[in-house]
Order: structure tokens, then C-alpha cells, then sequence
């Protein structure tokens, strides 16, 4: 029994040494008496640690957490008397359902006051709720894709809003749910993996020549007439404009010999908010009569938008928001390539 | 691994932030319990979750007296697994023998050549005792310590290290068993 004792003890000791990275054999000539049963029970123990070196997928991974943020944010705005009821891992049509019924619940008054909510504040969820439930009744992918891209835009406000409050965790929350509105528009598409502009023939890397180019001509516009350090962030700061010239986004070919394709962006009067566009300017495109290449211009044009004003943000944000906040730039911009990349020919 | 008490204070509390952070810090650790408990990658997913939203909806009765958050947490996992096999009334019955896991073990030409994967260990941890299946889970999937498994187990550390060895020694042996019945195939 004592022997056993000292055996347990001491293969221990080993073990919690060979997995903190000491060599298997200098532990094992420590103790010549076991050196053989050390040396076994070591080995099979390496060895299972080696077969259970496994991750869980990331596809999974980013489900699961939209699953559990979806799950949080029902729970923040669920009544005390359904807190009681347990959630289980449903299929995300599942979720859509719930979110379409805790809309009906909430009613449509709660549901437009929570339009305006920023994260933290007590209707932040019914917003989200609401989101979900716009997802769900909309059965289009063109049209899904369109509501991903204004949530999209939505939730980088919110990142901005976030992090002049200095919340670097509500930061990295809504960047987790940027990520995945963006990732959704390119999985409509089939993912990038379908993407021209990853074949070879287009140089097959992300940001390369083959890009989508947006041109934009100097605004000639006056400048706004309320000053914009004007201090409360709920204070909007507007400006009487004239017309600003259109935009051009040059979208390459998909063939090298084939032509580039010009679409030609009219943006009327932008509403700006202390510099941060709050509403996603309606766009016009001229031609061709195709709704992807509308999506894909309007999401070049927001994503130059959008990683203007979140480095214009990251300059002012307080240093507990910034590393977040530069996560957040580079979820924007990846995510963005991303999507707009998988814009390409027809629904 | 140390566990933040205050973290877990504040997802008692109900704070979002702090129960993602509990979420992403425990997430891979229990995929692998599960795994290694059930031996299927897409069970294993699919109760993971199901791990951290009961989780989410029991976390404000959680006291931190007397349980460790990781223990609480492992028992959750453990009991989802109970539950799903009930439902499933799968008893694994048979080591079965797997030709990619070849070799003798004492010779050094052979070390090399000696691999497992997650499913043959998952095979391999049912033909041994619940309580040997359960630690060698807890401390080689799970990654807790000789004392958070005995939290866990609501056992003490010396009965836990008895059960590792005992463990560890079985395994071994249902290895070179498999080894011996590969080499006279």
C-alpha cells in the first residue's frame, strides 16, 4: 500500500513536470526504482494529451458565441417570469422565431423607441431583438444581404460609441456582431471562396489590383455651420449642402479581357452626427440594373466611411477603449473586404 | 489555472462582458471533455453549448462558497453528458481495434508509429472504471488540477491521484493489449 502511495505520488510530480515541458527522462532517472512504470505511465499519458490536442471548429466557435450573445441579450430583456425557462441550442431559424415573438411581446412602440439605443442601455436588446426578427421575416437573399449591410454600418456606430465611453468590452461585444453580419453577406454569396478576385487570374490575394476602386471627387460643400466640438454625443451637428458629386466605383472584370464595370453612386444630402453618419445614405446606381453591384458599391462606399470615422475615433478614444477599438478596425476592414469581394454576378 | 474571483462575481451578477470572458476562457476546454466523454466531434459541439447556455441561465445561482466556478462548471458538463446518453441509451460495450494504432510499446523504432486519436481514447476510456474515465477527463481534456478535480469529484487529492494512476496504468494496458492482438493479425 505504501509502495502504491509513493508510486501516485510521484508519477505526479512527473507528470505535472512533463507537461509543463521537462524532459520526460530527467524526472524518470530521478527515481531509478519506477523508471520503467514512470516511464510507461508517462508515455500513455503524453500521448492521450497529444490525441486530445483538438479545437473545437471555427465555425463553431463563431455560432456558438452569436448563440450565447443572442442568448444574453434575450435574457436582458426577458420578463422575470420567462427567466425560469431554459435555453437550449436551437437551429438559428429557432432563434429568428424567438426574436419575431419577443418582438409581438415587447409591442411596436418599445421596438421603435429601442431604434436609437446604444449598447448598455435598457432597450439595447429589443433592438437587437427587433434586428433579428427583420432577418427572419425577410425571405430574399438580396434583400438579407441589404439588412446586414445597414446593421453592418449600425453596429460600427455603436463600436464608435462604445469606445468614446471608454467600453473597451462593449467594444470588442459589437465587433464580435459586425464580424458576423459581414460574414453572413459573404456566406449569401457562397463565401469568398467563390470569389473571382481569389482565383489566380486576379492575382488570388485579398486588397490586391483586381479590388474594387472608389473614387471620390473633393465635397465642394460649405462648411457646417454649428461647430463640431460641440461637446454632448446625442448633439447632431448638421449642414445645409449642396448636391455632392457622384461616385464612382470601378468594379474589375471577371475575365481579363472583359471590361471593367463603372457604377455611378448618387449620395443626396448625408446626415452627419458629430461627423459619424447615423443613417445609411440612400444610393442611386446608374448602371447596370444589378442588385449586387448596388450592394457592392454602396458597401465600398461605406466601408471608406466606416474606416475613416473608426480612426478618427481610435485618435480621441480613451487608452482603456484603443486596443479594442484597433481590433475593431481590423474586423472593419477585413470583414468588409470580404464581403464586398463576394458581391459579384447575380443572386 | 487560477480562476478570477471577481470575474466570477460579476457574471453572478449578471454582467454580460464578465460571463463572455468566463465563456471564451472555459469554451475548448470543456468541447474536449465532452468529446473525449462521447467520442463524436458534432455531439460534442452541440453539447458544449448547451453546457454554457444552462450555464448562463443557472450562473445567478451560483455561490462561490465551497465549489470552485471551474468544478460548478464541469458539473454541468457532465451531467448534459449523463442526460444525452440516457436519451441516447448508448453503452459503448467493446473496445474495438484500430490498425493505425500499431506497435509494440517497449520498442523505441515503434514509439514513433505510436498514435491515438480522440476517438480511439474515447473508446479506450470506456472499458475503464466511471471514476477512472472521469479524472483522466477532468485532467487531461478539462486541463484542472489535482485539486479542482478533487473539487470536481468531490473527492481529495490523494484519492484523485490514486485514481489517475489506476487510470493511466489501465490505459496502458488496453493500448498493449490492442498492440497484441494487431500483431498477430
Amino acid at each position: 500500500m505504501k509502495r502504491s502511495r509513493q508510486i501516485e505520488e510521484i508519477f505526479e510530480e512527473c507528470l505535472e513536470r512533463v507537461l509543463k515541458g521537462e524532459d520526460m527522462g530527467e524526472c524518470v532517472r530521478r527515481y531509478p526504482e519506477h523508471e520503467s512504470e514512470l516511464r510507461e505511465l508517462l508515455e500513455t499519458s503524453v500521448m492521450a494529451r497529444e490525441a486530445l490536442a483538438v479545437q473545437p471548429s471555427p465555425e463553431f466557435r463563431e455560432r456558438a458565441r452569436q448563440q450565447l450573445y443572442a442568448a444574453q441579450r434575450e435574457r436582458a430583456v426577458a420578463t422575470p417570469a420567462s427567466r425560469g425557462r431554459g435555453w437550449t441550442w436551437q437551429p438559428r431559424w429557432a432563434t429568428a422565431l424567438a426574436a419575431v415573438a419577443l418582438v409581438i411581446v415587447a409591442g411596436s412602440s418599445t421596438v421603435l423607441a429601442s431604434v436609437s439605443s446604444m449598447p448598455g442601455q435598457a432597450l439595447y436588446g429589443v433592438k437587437h431583438a427587433a434586428e433579428s426578427a427583420r432577418v427572419a421575416l425577410t425571405p430574399s437573399k438580396a434583400a438579407k444581404a441589404e439588412i446586414y449591410a445597414s446593421l453592418a454600418d449600425q453596429r460600427v456606430k455603436e463600436i464608435i460609441y462604445a469606445a468614446d465611453r471608454g467600453d473597451a468590452g462593449q467594444v470588442q461585444q459589437v465587433t464580435n456582431d459586425l464580424n458576423a453580419y459581414l460574414d453572413r453577406i459573404a456566406e449569401l454569396n457562397g463565401g469568398v471562396a467563390q470569389n473571382a478576385w481569389f482565383s489566380p487570374e486576379y492575382g488570388g490575394t485579398l486588397g490586391s489590383a483586381a479590388a474594387p476602386t472608389v473614387t471620390v471627387p473633393p465635397m465642394a460643400t460649405p462648411a457646417p455651420t454649428t461647430s463640431p466640438s460641440s461637446d454632448t454625443s446625442s448633439e447632431t451637428a448638421k449642414s445645409a449642402q449642396s448636391p455632392p458629386p457622384p461616385i464612382v466605383v470601378t468594379i474589375p472584370p471577371r475575365a481579363a479581357a472583359a471590361p471593367a464595370t463603372q457604377v455611378t453612386v448618387i449620395v443626396p444630402g448625408p446626415a452627419e452626427e458629430k461627423g459619424i453618419t447615423t443613417q445609411i445614405p440612400p444610393v442611386v446606381v446608374s448602371s447596370p440594373p444589378n442588385s449586387k453591384a448596388m450592394l457592392k458599391a454602396r458597401m465600398s462606399f461605406q466601408a471608406a466611411g466606416n474606416a475613416a470615422r473608426l480612426k478618427a475615433a481610435y485618435e480621441k478614444a480613451p487608452p482603456e477603449a484603443k486596443l479594442a477599438l484597433l481590433k475593431a478596425i481590423a474586423v472593419s476592414q477585413s470583414g468588409y473586404e470580404k464581403a464586398i469581394q463576394s458581391l459579384d454576378g447575380q443572386w | 489555472m487560477q480562476e478570477d474571483e471577481g470575474l466570477i462575481r460579476e457574471a453572478v451578477r449578471g454582467d454580460r462582458q464578465a460571463f463572455a470572458r468566463l465563456y471564451e476562457a472555459n469554451f475548448d476546454r470543456i468541447f474536449r471533455y465532452i468529446y473525449l466523454k462521447i467520442g463524436d466531434r458534432e455531439e460534442a459541439e452541440d453539447l458544449t453549448q448547451q453546457v454554457f447556455l444552462n450555464a448562463l441561465r443557472s450562473i445567478t445561482s451560483f455561490k462561490y462558497q465551497g465549489t470552485p466556478f471551474t468544478a460548478w462548471l464541469f458539473r454541468i458538463a457532465h451531467n448534459q453528458i449523463v442526460d444525452y446518453l440516457r436519451k441516447k441509451t448508448r453503452r459503448p460495450t467493446s473496445l474495438e481495434i484500430d490498425e493505425t494504432v500499431p506497435s509494440n510499446a517497449d520498442d523505441p523504432e515503434h514509439q514513433a508509429e505510436l498514435r491515438l486519436n480522440i476517438e480511439e481514447l474515447s473508446r479506450a476510456t470506456q472499458r475503464l472504471t466511471k471514476a477512472q474515465r472521469e479524472v483522466l477527463s477532468l485532467r487531461f481534456a478539462g486541463g484542472l488540477s489535482i485539486e479542482e478535480t478533487a473539487r470536481a469529484m468531490r473527492k481529495n487529492p490523494g484519492a484523485i491521484k490514486a485514481l489517475q494512476h489506476a487510470a493511466v496504468l489501465a490505459l496502458r494496458k488496453l493500448l498493449v493489449v490492442r498492440d497484441e492482438a494487431v500483431k498477430t493479425d
